[in-house]
């Protein structure tokens, strides 16, 4: 059907628990649409994937119907399930909380490369690496 | 219960570091809008307004004895990234209070009953009377386009109610939230054939067909092409966008009866003429143009059976 879109909001939050409360009160309320509708599908899609953060794309029509697409999660929840750790570091030049393989970033930048704009493999891994700097996350050979 | 707001305006390459920050320090999630934000690419897009140079990544922490220190390391943790080689932009922090709401249910009150011609479309939570001759269209706004609310919509809405004969077979392509499919059934289809490519929508439109208890007229096919599913329809309703018009018009020719009636809708008015170039070379008169607010809908009569097609011998 023919789309005038007034709005385009990501949310990134925990996958399965999504809840009317902020953020997705306040970002989704302001569009007037149905968000039970939404809450309810976004848990179900999600809910194999519970304890990542797996952001969505939600786009709002004129006629306050909606729809979403789901994508990969950040690279940086991807880096800190492949380290075991929980946070990342809060002064990531100083303090390494963790290490990743260069396997283990490869892997990571498959998995981002549909919602990447990186040409090639390299270059997404190159922006893992960017990210796992900034955690506070080594990478090993 | 109040909230603080914190809205960052940083870079499209923080981003995701910026919001693993918040989520961190407490926060139950984050908004994200702006440039690096675009629409799916599916839908034929009007413009929006201009959008910010900025991305902004917003989060609510709850007003409590713990809101400064989590600010404080927010703050604090931003400032580290450029250290680490990302640019954040700006990376201008921003905090203001705001109250609780009813978020669940405070968009109800954009949707009240909608009045096209007799056909009358309403939220399931909201009661009207009957009345005489007058159709009844229930549904519930969600995930899939059609509330009754869009100009495309209502100029198709009126079109069924003209061109919809009793006992009529009538396929619906791109049904979205199943309103326009409803409407047929309602107004006297026999059966209703409805096609829709996006998941989401299929889901929808069976749900709302369900609450119009119409499932004995209306089938809904997950399917880009109408042909698989569908021949010898009495009348299509397209409302779509220009481009797939373009694309699926041998299509629909192939299925509509000759004689019978094509609306297509969704065509911005800068398109009309292509698509009405496009479907008289597919065998269609245009026998009505009708435009609301920029969106043109177009009446097509399908003069000649398309290849293949045989008229039955009566």
């Amino acid at each position: 059907m023919a789309k005038k879109v007034i709005g385009v909001v990501k949310l990134q939050i925990p996958a399965g628990k999504a809840t009317p409360a902020p953020p997705v009160g306040p970002a989704l309320g302001q569009y007037q649409i149905n968000m039970m509708e939404f809450i309810k599908s976004y848990n179900e899609k999600t809910a194999s994937q519970m304890g990542t953060i797996v952001p969505v794309e939600i786009t709002i029509y004129e006629d306050r119907s909606f729809t979403y697409v789901l994508k990969t999660p950040p690279a940086v929840e991807l880096l800190k399930k492949a380290a075991g750790v929980e946070k990342a570091s809060g002064q990531p030049n100083r303090q390494k909380v963790g290490r990743v393989t260069r396997d283990q970033v490869r892997e990571i930048a498959q998995i981002k490369m549909p919602d990447s704009n990186a040409a090639s493999i390299e270059a997404a891994m190159k922006s893992v690496e960017g990210s796992a700097r900034s955690a506070g996350i080594e990478v090993i050979d | 219960m109040r909230w603080a707001e914190i809205v960052a305006a940083v870079s499209d390459e923080s981003t995701d570091l910026v919001a693993n920050i918040m989520i961190e320090e407490g926060c139950g999630g984050v908004a994200v809008t702006g440039p690096s934000v675009r629409a799916s690419a599916t839908a034929e897009l009007i413009p929006q307004a201009p959008t910010p140079e900025w991305t902004r990544v917003a989060c609510y922490l709850p007003v409590d004895d713990r809101l400064e220190g989590r600010l404080e390391r927010i703050r604090e943790r931003v400032r580290w990234l450029p250290e680490t080689g990302i640019g954040v932009g700006p990376g201008e922090i921003t905090v203001k209070w705001v109250e609780d709401a009813d978020w669940e249910n405070a968009w109800r009150s954009f949707f009240k009953p909608v009045e096209i011609g007799k056909v009358l479309v309403k939220p399931s939570w909201e009661d009207v009377e009957p009345g005489e001759g007058r159709v009844v269209v229930e549904i519930d706004p969600g995930m899939a386009f059609g509330t009754g609310n869009h100009p495309t919509t209502q100029l198709c809405l009126l079109a069924l109610q003209k061109y919809v004969r009793e006992g009529d077979r009538v396929l619906d392509v791109g049904a979205g939230s199943g309103i326009l499919s409803i409407a047929a059934a309602k107004i006297g289809a026999r059966e209703v054939i409805a096609t829709e490519v996006d998941r989401l929508a299929v889901e929808s439109a069976r749900g709302n067909i369900h609450q119009n208890r119409l499932e004995h007229v209306v089938r809904v096919y997950e399917t880009a092409s109408p042909g698989d599913v569908a021949r010898e329809v009495d009348l299509s309703v397209a409302n779509i966008v220009s481009d797939t018009i373009i694309q699926l018009a041998p299509q629909l020719a192939g299925v509509i009866r000759p004689g019978g009636i094509l609306i297509a809708s969704g065509i911005v008015e800068s398109r009309a003429d292509e698509v009405i170039t496009r479907l008289d070379m597919e065998g269609f008169e245009i026998v009505e143009k009708s435009k609301e607010d920029g969106w043109v809908v177009l009446v097509g009569s399908c003069q000649q059976s398309a290849i293949g097609f045989q008229q039955g011998p009566d």
